[in-house]
């Protein structure tokens, strides 16, 4: 029987959290420890796996935010004060917790983390996208994108123009980054709507990811279910997410990240340990807070949480993997009776869950690739350009309108909390293709050249789906506020600007500054 | 993404932005010892002495608190009228917010507003769409109302919605579908009742497919949906 294609597929994004105009900037800490929690252990993990000889194979969406992120020379350099900060915060708890063996063996076990992260950062000298571009050349590593700031594009579809700047951005700024264009797009929050398989297509997408309400609810049945993308009518081609894979690592009730032996990431010393002795380490403004030291494990359903064991809490993530894998094998005996033929099996997840959320998941990952590549489970490792190449007939059908939200439906992002959004993008996008198509055989001041394209950056950096998001879970909710309002803000400025040809070059100068994202855009591209 | 732990309390933003200006210091850069032993460069509080260009321009230089004022200025002169959402919260409350928004925002650029006319359809799940409108002038001053017919070319069906007033414009409404609806293409128009009861179409709305299929249960691979996940303390990750 042929072997089952597993492909577990990381999806990195965050907002775009930058701010030079102040001096530190409470948000910009969500990249830092997405670098320290997330994208460092990932690249050792896989610096690991190569050093093994372990044939894995692992596909990681990459956002261009986050790309233009992770090239800041600001936030590198903030990102080293913020390494040092916490060291010095880990060398306090060291000495305060002597006599608490403990709990002092936890924060030893953070200080080996932090000198393994400064020291992978320094030995890259703060370049992780070259790292992330390293293991691509060796093989092991697919990578991907997504939409340019990661608009949810159903809801942008008013404006087709505005979906396809997306995408066409989108690639184009990985391939500025990496060299080469993806075959593989990831959806921001798997959102589809019928119709953006065209899109996909004429930008060079070779294929993308749905959720599995996509293909459950399709204009003809899936002949496999979610085990085999579909051809969508054009040659592109639609992987499902397997709902399985996912529950196994999402769930409420039974997922691996809440067992009662692993981290506990909501109980935050920050909120408990004396104000004066942290104001040492962290403006008083924000005292108390979430500073990402965490001593307890979860324990249960309880307040009265019980010390972290790490090594505990490692034994617990491989055998989670072999759970994991051993679910798989079974799952796949039955599915290759039903289908006649081996399945794939595809496992989406977030990457900020591993290390973030799940300090151990990405332990978890390093054992999952390891055991899966190790032969001994009836499966292997695919990338979706893998299993492309040695499939040539997809079955030809029309995934449905569909997201990875509740219910496969888009109401996370559109609902009373954020709703007033959508006339305000439409109109924006509305205003900024008719201008581009004005200036077309226009010649432009070079102040005036550089508004138009800094007004497309502010119309991208209003449509991510983070503001969204936020506003209807609830989390920094002023913050997306503020941003979706200053991006507007400054759109609607520049676009004032150019029209009534009053436009100042100081504050130009100031918004280049500030949304320093697709440095090398050029709205003469996007016509 | 959703890595967004930290949230800022309340009106923070205002209340800290002077306080954020950054300190002039002397020191412009510091050396500190990792303890890999690697010596980085740390800017920690000269921020202020940090003089910003944008790549594009590099003959002019501004100062990080040149750059906050600029932010601001911009901000204060052309955020957008927005519609917040209807939160349970107290009358006074509400007084307070709107009060607080009007001061902010009272001379802000009304562009979505002075747009023009316009009617869009969203589908938001399999039961409901969101619409929003702007009338034409010739309409500003009726009763608006939501007709909802379906495109498909046997068996045609109309609903009609009042849409509560007083809503700031651009208006807008979540539509439950009716049954009749469900798998079928559709069309929203925005219009009024005339004096004789027949409906004026003002505003048209592009024609929408069916979107959200509707799977009926036991037909769906998994029972519950795996957006959020929850760990044994009941919160959410």
């Amino acid at each position: 029987m042929a072997l089952a294609d597993l492909n577990i597929v990381l999806h990195a994004h965050l907002p775009y959290v930058h701010h030079p105009e102040y001096e530190d900037f409470l948000e910009e800490a969500w990249l830092f420890e997405a670098i320290t929690d997330c994208y460092l252990p990932l690249l050792a993990m896989l610096d690991r796996l190569q050093a093994d000889g372990v044939a894995y194979r692992l596909t990681l969406s990459l956002s261009p935010t986050l790309i233009t992120l992770l090239q800041s020379d600001l936030l590198q350099q903030r990102y080293w004060h913020y390494l040092l900060i916490r060291q010095q915060l880990i060398e306090a708890e060291i000495r305060r917790t002597l006599g608490q063996p403990e709990v002092q063996c936890v924060a030893l076990h953070y200080r080996q983390q932090l000198q393994q992260c400064s020291q992978q950062y320094h030995a890259c000298t703060g370049d992780l996208l070259a790292q992330f571009k390293h293991h691509q050349q060796s093989g092991g590593l697919c990578l991907i994108t997504t939409a340019a700031t990661h608009g949810f594009l159903p809801l942008l579809r008013q404006n087709a123009w505005a979906v396809r700047n997306q995408v066409r951005i989108g690639l184009d700024t990985f391939q500025q980054a990496f060299g080469f264009k993806p075959e593989g797009f990831w959806l921001p929050e798997c959102g589809f709507y019928a119709g953006l398989e065209q899109v996909l297509v004429e930008c060079g997408v070779r294929y993308f990811f749905v959720d599995s309400h996509a293909l459950e609810g399709a204009d003809e049945k899936p002949l496999k279910g979610v085990y085999a993308p579909v051809d969508c009518g054009n040659g592109v081609a639609a992987f499902a997410r397997d709902p399985l894979c996912s529950r196994q690592v999402w769930s409420a009730d039974e997922g691996y990240p809440g067992d009662a032996d692993y981290r506990e990431f909501h109980r935050d010393m920050g909120y408990e340990l004396a104000p004066d002795y942290l104001a040492k380490f962290f403006p008083k403004d924000r005292i108390p807070s979430h500073i990402g030291l965490k001593y307890h494990r979860i324990t249960g359903n309880t307040e009265a949480k019980q010390w972290y064991d790490p090594e505990r809490a490692m034994q617990k993530a491989q055998q989670h993997a072999e759970d994991f894998l051993r679910q798989r094998q079974q799952h796949i005996t039955l599915l290759s009776r039903q289908l006649g033929q081996a399945p794939i099996m595809v496992a989406p997840f977030d990457a900020e869950l591993f290390g973030h959320w799940w300090y151990e998941g990405p332990l978890w990952l390093e054992q999952v690739l390891r055991l899966a590549a190790s032969g001994k489970y009836a499966l292997q490792l695919q990338s979706g350009e893998d299993y492309l190449a040695t499939h040539d007939t997809l079955q030809t059908l029309r995934p449905a309108d569909s997201s990875w939200g509740h219910q496969g439906a888009y109401r996370y992002w559109i609902n009373d909390s954020n709703d007033w959004i959508y006339p305000c993008l439409h109109q924006a996008a509305d205003d900024m293709e008719k201008l581009i198509q004005d200036l077309k055989a226009v010649h432009l001041s070079d102040v005036q050249e550089r508004a138009v394209n800094q007004a497309l950056r502010s119309l991208l950096l209003a449509q991510a789906s983070d503001w969204s998001f936020m506003l209807t879970a609830g989390t920094a909710r002023e913050y997306a506020n503020k941003q979706l309002e200053d991006h507007l803000a400054r759109f609607n400025y520049l676009m004032d600007g150019l029209q009534k040809n009053r436009l100042d070059a100081r504050y130009v100068a100031a918004l280049e500054i500030m949304d320093d994202i697709f440095p090398t855009l050029d709205f003469r591209q996007y016509e | 993404m959703n890595i967004c732990s930290q949230d800022r309390s309340g009106d923070e933003f205002a209340q800290t932005s002077s306080r954020r200006r950054l300190r002039k210091c002397q020191t412009a850069v510091k050396v500190s010892t990792l303890l890999n032993g690697a010596q980085v460069r740390v800017r920690i509080t000269q921020q202020e002495l940090k003089l910003f260009q944008s790549r594009f321009d590099k003959r002019l230089v501004l100062t990080a608190g040149a750059i906050v004022d600029i932010s601001q200025a911009v901000s204060r002169d052309f955020a957008p009228r927005m519609q917040r959402s209807r939160q349970a919260v107290s009358a006074q409350m509400l007084r307070d917010v709107s009060q607080s928004i009007r001061r902010q925002y009272r001379s802000a650029a009304q562009r979505v507003n002075l747009a023009e006319p316009v009617c869009v359809v969203m589908p938001v799940d399999v039961e409901h769409v969101s619409v929003y409108w702007r009338l034409p002038e010739a309409g500003a001053d009726k009763t608006p109302v939501i007709k909802l017919s379906s495109t498909d070319v046997t068996g045609s069906v109309a609903v009609f919605f009042r849409p509560q007033a007083a809503d700031p414009l651009p208006q807008k409404m979540d539509i439950l579908l009716p049954a009749a609806f469900e798998n079928r293409g559709y069309q929203v128009s925005v219009g009024w009742f005339e004096e004789d009861n027949q409906f004026h179409t003002g505003l048209e709305s592009a024609c929408v497919g069916p979107a959200f299929a509707k799977i009926p249960d036991g037909q769906r691979q998994t029972a519950r949906d795996t957006m959020t996940t929850l760990n044994h303390s009941g919160q959410g990750l």
